[in-house]
């Protein structure tokens, strides 16, 4: 936990755990750069996400900047932040 | 004006109960009169621990082409049935007109499982922690939402919600539409998912459940002189229905004409039944009616005989009144336990299968009727009989009553030129 890189991954890894475990993403399809749209995620769908990640983080994870064009990258860089503050 | 108004085909059934997922586990099952109550784990510690559940439901296997986490349990199975029956009328939704195709969905509560997960939430952790997905997920019309879309249906769309009528009001104002002209196919049904210790606290609050928890199996006698009140259930059934000639033209010629539909009202108490069964015997007569039909031509009742001591008594006085040459009699329930919303729906699948196959299942669990009210019931192994008419009996809290009417198809006219046909076919084309 003492370089940028490590909970970045980690959170990553979780996110993509979780939308192909919960939201039967196709593993092919999760890649750092693609976007909700790309996945078929609809705006009601990218909310029950963050409500799953805060579940599954223990802390809320604000989905307010989670605007059409956030790749995954961004959402784990939310994630991360959520745990720092 | 008997020219005027098309004949309406079953063509196509779709069922997921507590016998098995797909239109053959329940029918086998209902014919072999197995017993589905279990004890529930969910359930333990409650008065009422059993119920039927739709073992090894997987929504992921069995609804193609979804994401079943958008969906409570209510709508996974009304996905199912209703695919499945699309796909055994034959048809194609990619290839039919989807403005004149019609869904008519009922159930009795919608996604109360999503409900009070959704509310534990809210009280336990705050908004935040609510879904999105809350009301997509819950509201009672959502099914038939979702059916609209993976069908491709933009036809009228409608829920009805007639507590444990719902799925039979749904397919009698499904025949409504097509003979008004509002739509060319229907896809009919209804689903509950609602075994839930809330749930079962409600209904046994009010004595409607038995409590025979050390013999679940034994528990849903409908008819019988030991019953003691119904057995909760899950699932969903589906029928596709449209014009005979319609289905003629394709090569089809369903399982049974669905030939009448009457409602009414008891008007007489929010959840007890007329014990003269004054509304029951004008759905009845309305459904004969609608059919062209007399009571003396009536085969077989696919009863509504839930097993509760009130309904089962009136039923039978019922059906003692108005068919005193003793059709035939079942209910599914006994197998099945009580799908609730769905019930109508299941057991109208039911009632087209028996016309098609000419048997009838029994009743499981009944052993001995009350003296004074004896119908003439099948017990034990379903039985071989031929069923020209035949009608499905659905009444609901609210005092709800919808019957349906289904008779035998015609006979298929010979698609060859071929050598005289024997005369002695018994039925007129």
């Amino acid at each position: 936990m003492t370089t940028d890189t490590t909970p970045h991954s980690r959170a990553y890894d979780l996110l993509a755990s979780v939308l192909s475990n919960k939201f039967e993403v196709p593993a092919e399809a999760i890649v750092p750069t693609a976007t909700f749209e790309q996945l078929d995620l609809d705006s009601l769908a990218v909310v029950e996400l963050f409500v799953v990640l805060t579940e599954e983080l223990g802390i809320e994870v604000q989905d307010g900047e989670a605007d059409p064009d956030l790749t995954l990258a961004g959402v784990a860089d939310l994630m991360v932040e959520a745990v720092k503050s | 004006m008997t020219g005027a108004r098309p004949d309406v085909a079953v063509t196509g059934i779709g069922l997921v109960t507590p016998a098995g997922t797909g239109r053959e586990a329940t029918w086998d099952g209902v014919c072999a009169g197995r017993p589905t109550a279990r004890h529930v784990p969910e359930l333990k510690g409650l008065p009422v621990d059993f119920a039927c559940l739709v073992p090894d439901f997987s929504p992921r296997g069995h609804v193609p082409g979804s994401r079943p986490w958008q969906y409570d349990r209510f709508t996974q199975f009304a996905l199912y049935a209703a695919l499945e029956a699309v796909s055994d009328a034959g048809l194609d939704p990619a290839d039919w007109d989807a403005d004149r195709v019609a869904v008519v969905f009922g159930s009795s509560a919608g996604g109360t499982g999503t409900m009070l997960e959704q509310h534990r939430k809210l009280l336990e952790a705050g908004t935040s922690r609510v879904s999105p997905l809350l009301l997509p997920m819950f509201l009672p019309n959502m099914a038939t939402g979702q059916l609209t879309i993976h069908l491709r249906a933009r036809g009228p769309a409608l829920c009805t919600v007639t507590a444990c009528a719902s799925g039979a009001t749904a397919i009698g104002t499904a025949l409504q539409l097509l003979r008004s002209g509002a739509c060319d196919i229907a896809v009919a049904g209804a689903s509950d998912a609602v075994v839930q210790p809330f749930w079962v606290t409600g209904f046994d609050r009010m004595g409607a459940l038995s409590r025979r928890c050390d013999d679940p199996r034994a528990a849903s006698r409908p008819f019988d002189a030991d019953r003691d009140g119904f057995v909760m259930a899950e699932g969903g059934a589906a029928l596709v229905l449209e014009p005979a000639s319609a289905a003629r033209a394709r090569g089809r010629s369903g399982y049974a004409l669905l030939a009448g539909y009457g409602a009414s009202s008891d008007a007489h108490h929010p959840v007890a039944p007329d014990p003269e069964g004054k509304g029951a015997a004008l759905a009845v007569r309305r459904a004969l009616d609608d059919a062209g039909a007399r009571p003396a031509d009536v085969q077989h009742i696919n009863a509504h005989g839930t097993s509760t001591p009130l309904n089962d008594a009136a039923e039978a006085r019922l059906i003692g009144r108005l068919f005193p040459h003793r059709p035939s009699v079942t209910s599914v329930k006994g197998t099945l336990g009580h799908l609730l919303g769905a019930a109508g729906a299941v057991e109208a699948a039911i009632t087209a299968l028996s016309v098609a196959h000419g048997r009838v299942p029994p009743v499981a669990n009944l052993e001995k009727q009350e003296g004074d009210a004896e119908i003439n019931a099948v017990t034990g192994t379903s039985r071989e009989q031929p069923v020209d008419l035949a009608l499905s009996h659905s009444f609901g809290f609210g005092g709800h009553n919808a019957v349906l009417a289904f008779r035998s198809c015609p006979t298929e006219p010979a698609r060859e030129p071929a050598a005289p046909a024997p005369r002695a076919s018994g039925r007129t084309p």
